[in-house]
């Protein structure tokens, strides 16, 4: 198995170590994320959706029940290190003989059924965060589509090498396609193999850390973290033998440059953003609705003070009530719309803090001011600098669920 | 921003007070209650909830609950 990851056994044995530890501690908030998935029957499963929630929900069971295994070689693995550091000392000052991981058996060192287990279990967590983080970036940006199938070929891959106990370690159909055409295209088996490794690894990696940037998601706040702590430690440990990692982080990064320009869905085919500029940005993840009250009293109110009094995550209405305590009067109005005709209503009567909302995506608020022609300015505090943007009346009606105003 | 597939329906809608109401709702299976109060500024008439009858992060919708409580409001209301 050293070979099959192309590093020194010894370090790699302390790093699978480290990484079964998180791996264990994720792997049961990540089942229980695909059970939910497989639960919901999320539309992405598409025409054969009933057979993939039914085989969703047998790899999110053996995922649970691989904990228990995993935590009792865990600890067997860190015996095993414990005793062959008083071996290899012993056999030192004897004649300089250290121990040999791959001599070990499989209930106290790394034999080939133990190590098949193990990349096993790990492909099943990181091919289980693929999936979760993957519906996520699905609901909320349409593209994770990549993702979910290469997790699930991953987490396929992985439960058959865990679970039929034959020492193989089973390919997934996407890294078998890569590798194939790899060598059809002139590159030796070896190269082939890290080839096909380093792109795994970079939609894995890409999809994981896109988790934990597409801030808000419910979904993959569920399992955002595990995703990415996951994704990291499978990296970490293939990654030791192999230099994709600089590639998986520039894929990365470009994911995160992608999320953070988008506040959300509401942003979407917006021509014209510009960002930064005159809008105050949030100065916390879920700090939107005292950013825009700042921007409300033209600046007279910070976003510190309100946030200091409302918290974060408050819905836009919470404006009321302490802008009006701050200014010493009733100054300030505002509630929520039935319908579009009314929040459109509302925003031609001038400048307001505005709730938007979309179904299953988290609620936002913005400051939206009315333009002469007719369209409205959208003071935007959620992306890493603030944007300012233009819409139209469709967009206010689509969008907008509540406002708070100047009252008259 | 996506969140879960949380479910909610408004169950009744109680007056309390002149343009006050009860609104017991089903969250997500649990029983919720919040106090909805009709208002109306810049000509358009609308509802504060208090509290708010969602968690944000759930992508729950509060205009068809404003819609339940309007439609019994103006029911009542000459």
């Amino acid at each position: 198995m050293a070979n099959f990851l192309g590093a020194d056994t010894a370090v790699l044995g302390g790093q699978v170590t480290a990484a079964c530890g998180k791996a264990a501690t994720r792997a049961d908030q990540i089942a229980a994320s695909l059970r939910s998935i497989a639960d919901n029957k999320c539309p992405v499963f598409g025409p054969n959706g009933e057979t993939l929630a039914t085989q969703l929900r047998e790899l999110a069971d053996g995922l649970s029940s691989g904990l228990q295994r995993l935590a009792a070689f865990k600890a067997t693995a860190q015996r095993n290190a414990t005793e062959q550091d008083k071996a290899s000392g012993i056999q030192s000052a004897g004649g300089g003989q250290s121990g040999s991981m791959e001599t070990g058996t499989d209930d106290g060192g790394w034999g080939n059924s133990v190590w098949d287990e193990v990349i096993g279990f790990l492909n099943m967590v990181g091919g289980g965060a693929e999936v979760v983080a993957g519906v996520g970036l699905l609901e909320f940006y349409g593209v994770g589509a990549i993702p979910i199938v290469h997790g699930l070929d991953t987490m396929y891959a992985g439960y058959r090498s865990w679970s039929e106990p034959n020492d193989e370690i089973y390919e997934t159909y996407t890294g078998k396609f890569i590798r194939e055409q790899a060598i059809e295209a002139g590159y030796t088996p070896n190269e082939a193999a890290w080839i096909s490794t380093g792109a795994e690894l970079a939609i894995g990696l890409g999809s994981g850390l896109a988790a934990k940037w597409a801030k808000g998601i419910k979904l993959a706040t569920t399992a955002g973290s595990a995703a990415d702590e996951a994704g990291e430690s499978i990296a970490r440990v293939a990654g030791a033998g192999g230099g994709s990692i600089d590639d998986m982080a520039r894929g990365a990064d470009d994911v995160a440059r992608a999320a953070a320009e988008e506040s959300g869905p509401w942003m979407r085919g917006v021509k014209g953003v510009e960002y930064g500029g005159e809008v105050v940005a949030q100065s916390r993840e879920l700090s939107c609705t005292s950013a825009a009250g700042e921007m409300l009293t033209g600046g007279a109110v910070k976003e510190a003070q309100i946030l200091s009094v409302i918290g974060e995550d408050q819905p836009v209405t919470r404006l009321i009530g302490v802008l009006n305590d701050m200014s010493g009067g009733p100054n300030y109005a505002g509630q929520f719309f039935d319908n579009g005709a009314q929040a459109l209503e509302a925003a031609r009567g001038g400048p307001m803090a505005a709730q938007l909302q979309v179904p299953f995506t988290k609620a936002h608020t913005v400051f939206i001011e009315p333009l002469s022609d007719g369209r409205f300015l959208v003071r935007d505090p959620g992306t890493t600098a603030g944007a300012v943007y233009k819409v139209g009346e469709a967009w206010i009606k689509q969008y907008v669920a509540g406002g708070v105003w100047r009252a008259e | 921003m996506s969140a879960n597939k949380s479910t909610a329906q408004v169950d009744q809608v109680t007056p309390v007070a002149d343009g006050t109401y009860q609104v017991l709702l089903t969250v997500d299976g649990q029983r919720r209650e919040v106090v909805a109060t009709v208002v109306a500024s810049r000509g358009v008439e609308g509802v504060t909830f208090e509290p708010y009858p969602f968690d944000l992060s759930s992508g729950l919708d509060p205009r068809p609950v404003v819609a339940a409580v309007l439609a019994v409001h103006r029911g009542e209301t000459p």
